[in-house]
């Protein structure tokens, strides 16, 4: 529960210094959240990222409790304008994680061989957690809702599922990943994107091709 | 690891081997190399399982240390001079080699298997088998069924518990207190039992029960 605790308060520390950026925008940065379709056209984002693991997403038994790691996120642009009045866009995402298990309940496995005991019990000797690691692999599909809001500056909600996999507990299934962030341009096709959520936060560079 | 206590030959046959390593071959899958040693569950260091159904734990070190609870089913698995600590599962089991320590309490079994030189305690629950080698210990308390085998020159106390039996495969004390009827004790030809006293029962001889 500690660790949960410690958890929380990272993620609260994350937002809290995420929030300054999406709120104050950079002086020269232009609004245009009321130009639908004015955003960067593309084909694909790609954006390989640097992961934080803090929470379990609903339905999957992560192997610990906090977990670094890294990914990348493939998102491929499906409408434009769902909301007519502004300029919003959507996609749809597809990742790979790799969550390495620092801290917790890493080393668990389940128990493959088990022999009678005295008294009716039952003694497990064998199992999968042979000195292995603690790691996590998480493909998550998103439906990502981006909202441009200046030249420089558009955030995205990415409500999805996912499957996991880690070698003692096999492939799991979650029904709701999710995942809010925002992009901060750098070039025309370049930008830094932060995403805070459930199960990760993750820091990254998107690309838009 | 000597494992010549195990008197059942099912469960000599099924003393657990240690498999080969497939972390190296899933590191290079992931594209990661050389964090198998130092991520592994080592000698030394808290390996803790809790809050899932089913969770099990193996070291091959020496002085592993497991915490496990609350959970369903859970335990470990591991080489000489393990320490576990169970609470708080319905079903908890421990495999260990030589000199283990170990506590189980508020759960409902609890299986061990244990080398020689053992030191196991169990209280509040309804069932603890025990199987353990020579000159080991176990504490048996405050529970509803207590089924022990021990090596030759080990010591076991059941107090307070509904049924305390005692296989010793050589000399061996067993020190009662607050047990419904007599403790069954079984002892070997070699060392026939002893009404040692009102709380004593050896196999062998009645001196040197407790042992220092």
């Amino acid at each position: 529960m500690n660790e949960r605790i410690a958890s929380l308060r990272t993620l609260a520390s994350v937002a809290g210094l995420s929030a300054p950026l999406l709120a104050v925008a950079p002086a020269g940065a232009e609004s245009i959240i009321k130009r639908p379709g004015e955003h960067p056209h593309y084909l694909v984002e790609a954006e390989p990222h640097l992961l934080f693991g803090w929470a379990e997403p609903p339905g999957v038994d992560t192997p610990g409790d906090e977990a670094y790691g890294i990914g990348a996120r493939l998102s491929i642009p499906v409408a434009d304008g769902l909301v007519h009045s502004i300029n919003d866009s959507a996609a749809i995402g597809f990742g790979g994680d790799f969550l390495h298990y620092y801290s917790g309940r890493h080393f668990a496995g389940r128990c493959t061989r088990s022999v009678p005991g005295p008294a009716g019990t039952s003694v497990c000797v064998e199992t999968t957690a042979d000195g292995g690691y603690a790691n996590m692999l998480v493909f998550p599909v998103v439906f990502q809702w981006n909202f441009w809001l200046t030249d420089v500056i558009s955030v995205f909600g990415e409500p999805g599922l996912a499957l996991t996999w880690d070698k003692n507990q096999g492939l799991d299934f979650s029904p709701l990943v999710l995942w809010g962030g925002a992009r901060f341009k750098l070039a025309d096709s370049v930008a830094i994107t932060l995403r805070l959520g459930i199960p990760t936060i993750s820091a990254g560079v998107s690309f838009l091709l | 690891m000597q494992r010549d206590f195990l008197l059942d030959p099912a469960i000599r046959a099924a003393w657990p081997t240690r498999t080969p390593s497939r972390v190296a071959v899933l590191s290079l899958l992931l594209g990661l190399s050389a964090c198998d040693e130092e991520d592994a569950c080592s000698g030394g260091e808290v390996c803790e399982c809790a809050h899932f159904d089913d969770c099990y734990l193996e070291c091959h070190d020496s002085n592993c240390n497991f915490r496990v609870h609350d959970l369903v089913h859970g335990g470990g698995v591991c080489d000489d001079g393990c320490h576990q600590l169970c609470f708080a599962v319905t079903d908890c089991s421990l495999s260990c080699g030589n000199g283990c320590t170990s506590e189980v309490h508020d759960v409902t079994s609890s299986g061990t298997l244990c080398g020689n030189g053992c030191d196991h305690q169990c209280f509040g629950l309804d069932r603890c088998g025990v199987v353990a080698g020579a000159d080991s210990k176990v504490h048996c308390h405050n529970a509803t069924t207590c089924d022990i085998e021990v090596g030759p020159g080990s010591y076991v106390m059941c107090d307070s518990v509904s049924t305390c039996s005692v296989d010793c495969a050589g000399d061996c004390g067993v020190h009662h207190t607050g047990v419904s009827g007599s403790p069954q004790v079984t002892c070997p030809s070699s060392a026939p039992r002893t009404e040692c006293s009102s709380t004593l029962i050896a196999c062998g001889g009645c001196e040197g029960w407790p042992p220092p």
